[in-house]
């Protein structure tokens, strides 16, 4: 089998499986990937809380942009879990000695090649296995600048993590890959897909509507929490907006350059279009982003910081309302 | 973004770099590398700066014996007695049990060990306190 190739993305789970594909001669950037799957969302649980702050996600649940994507595009995948590591470190030899490259579920914490500084316990970091040397497993992590080599214990115990969304030693690989899958019916079917959830879907904390609800409760924060809990609270939505791997501005980037690939596939002025104001709404983000900071560092906290804040939030919500609610008829 | 101005700054990727997708001088979608970007460094040292008071506070704890070294060595792995809990088995209620520090010090070897195991920690380790405060997290 040809030597693995190992590229650069900026989200763990469409980089892994658009490395995988690619290794099977199906040849899908990372943001047509993450567009097929329908990666693109936005919610805000105030009810689901990790570490007592409420769950803030830009994109859909995990795993979901591998399904959605398999599910248009027609590709199969085999998965296995395992209930004893031994077991499971034996399969991952076996599938690499048949010179198999697969995609693993892991826990960041205890993968070494990553900073200490960005080792939390997050079970739910994707990355591919292609070669093993000696002790040492080669991988392909796709959030990573090359490959990296990770010591057998530590991999062990990175697959066998415990805690929410455990990863059991899940392993998958590509089991049917169509050779000319319908791309064109699958990225208009997405796109709508994609545009009806994020503007249609009649729950507060969903889509547009959920971007403008955390604009809401943000801007109550510092009288219900106190002003250091809603610095920190503040803090994690930046956090999952810039420093979990979005590719920059909660995954709008990466989408706009999806819908750059999408609109000249399609000759679609339209999504051309799209992708220029998402990218000037990602431009936006960045900047809630760097006001949330700033209200971090404590350099402002004033009441009028988070109307602030709000009102910039209020203002990506009333792009991707306007831009969504076009795309849905522009497909 | 442009591929100009995506983020060159101090950094908390000790050397790596970050992807990001921005636009080249044509005006097509690429992806840049960011070795930083102070915005992330800020919202990043917040989380890190929480770990870091929880392990100083059991540690503080700890040698002042109103906690045992189990709470220590757990708040620097990061984990609370739930997530301590899924790794080793034990309840959480008994987790909590094992933070007194006189039933931590009569716990018998083979508790002990599960918990060496779970935190990745030499069994020796687990039983003391580090010397100083400038302990190594990881």
């Amino acid at each position: 089998m040809n030597a693995f190739e190992h590229r650069h993305a900026g989200h763990c789970e469409s980089g892994t499986v658009a490395a995988l594909l690619r290794h099977r001669g199906l040849n899908l950037s990372e943001p047509m990937v993450f567009g097929i799957g329908g990666g693109l969302f936005f919610l805000h649980l105030p009810i689901v809380k990790m570490g007592g702050i409420p769950l803030t996600s830009y994109r859909d649940a995990p795993r979901a942009i591998m399904k959605n994507m398999s599910r248009r595009l027609g590709v199969r995948w085999r998965q296995h879990r395992y209930r004893s590591p031994e077991a499971a470190m034996q399969a991952l030899d076996a599938f690499l000695a048949e010179g198999r490259p697969v995609g693993l579920q892991t826990c960041i914490y205890w993968l070494p090649y990553f900073p200490v500084d960005m080792r939390f316990h997050f079970n739910g970091h994707n990355l591919v296995a292609y070669g093993k040397q000696g002790d040492d497993y080669l991988l392909s992590d796709p959030v990573v600048e090359t490959t990296v080599t990770c010591a057998a214990d530590d991999l062990k115990r990175a697959r066998f993590a415990k805690g929410t969304f455990a990863p059991r030693g899940l392993v998958y690989y590509p089991e049917h890959v169509p050779a000319d899958p319908d791309l064109e019916r699958a990225v208009r079917d997405a796109i709508r897909t994609t545009a009806k959830r994020m503007t249609d879907i009649p729950m507060p904390f969903l889509g547009v509507r959920g971007i403008r609800w955390l604009a809401d409760r943000l801007e109550r924060w510092p009288e219900k929490l106190g002003p250091e809990m809603a610095r920190k609270w503040v803090g994690s939505v930046v956090r999952m907006q810039e420093e979990i791997g979005t590719g920059g501005a909660g995954f709008r980037f990466m989408y706009a350059a999806f819908l750059q690939e999408a609109g000249q596939m399609l000759a679609s002025n339209a999504l051309l279009e799209a992708s220029q104001e998402l990218s000037a709404t990602g431009d936006r983000w960045r900047e809630f982003a760097i006001l949330g900071a700033q209200l971090v560092k404590g350099r402002e906290s004033s009441d009028s910081a988070y109307r602030q804040l709000a009102d910039t939030l209020r203002a990506c919500a009333a792009d991707e309302q306007r831009l969504f609610t076009r795309l849905k008829s522009a497909v | 973004m442009k591929t100009r101005d995506v983020p060159q700054e101090e950094s908390i990727l000790a050397g790596h770099q970050r992807a990001c997708y921005a636009q080249d001088e044509n005006g097509h979608y690429v992806v840049v590398g960011s070795i930083g970007w102070e915005v992330e460094k800020i919202v990043n040292g917040q989380a890190n700066d929480e770990v870091r008071a929880q392990i100083a506070q059991a540690l503080a704890g700890a040698r002042r014996g109103v906690l045992s070294p189990l709470a220590y060595h757990m708040a620097r792995r990061q984990m609370d007695p739930g997530l301590l809990a899924a790794y080793t088995g034990f309840s959480r209620w008994r987790i909590r049990w094992h933070l007194r520090p006189k039933v931590f010090a009569g716990l018998p070897e083979r508790i002990l060990q599960r918990y060496a195991d779970a935190m990745q920690l030499p069994l020796d380790e687990l039983r003391a306190l580090p010397a100083g405060d400038d302990h190594e997290r990881l």
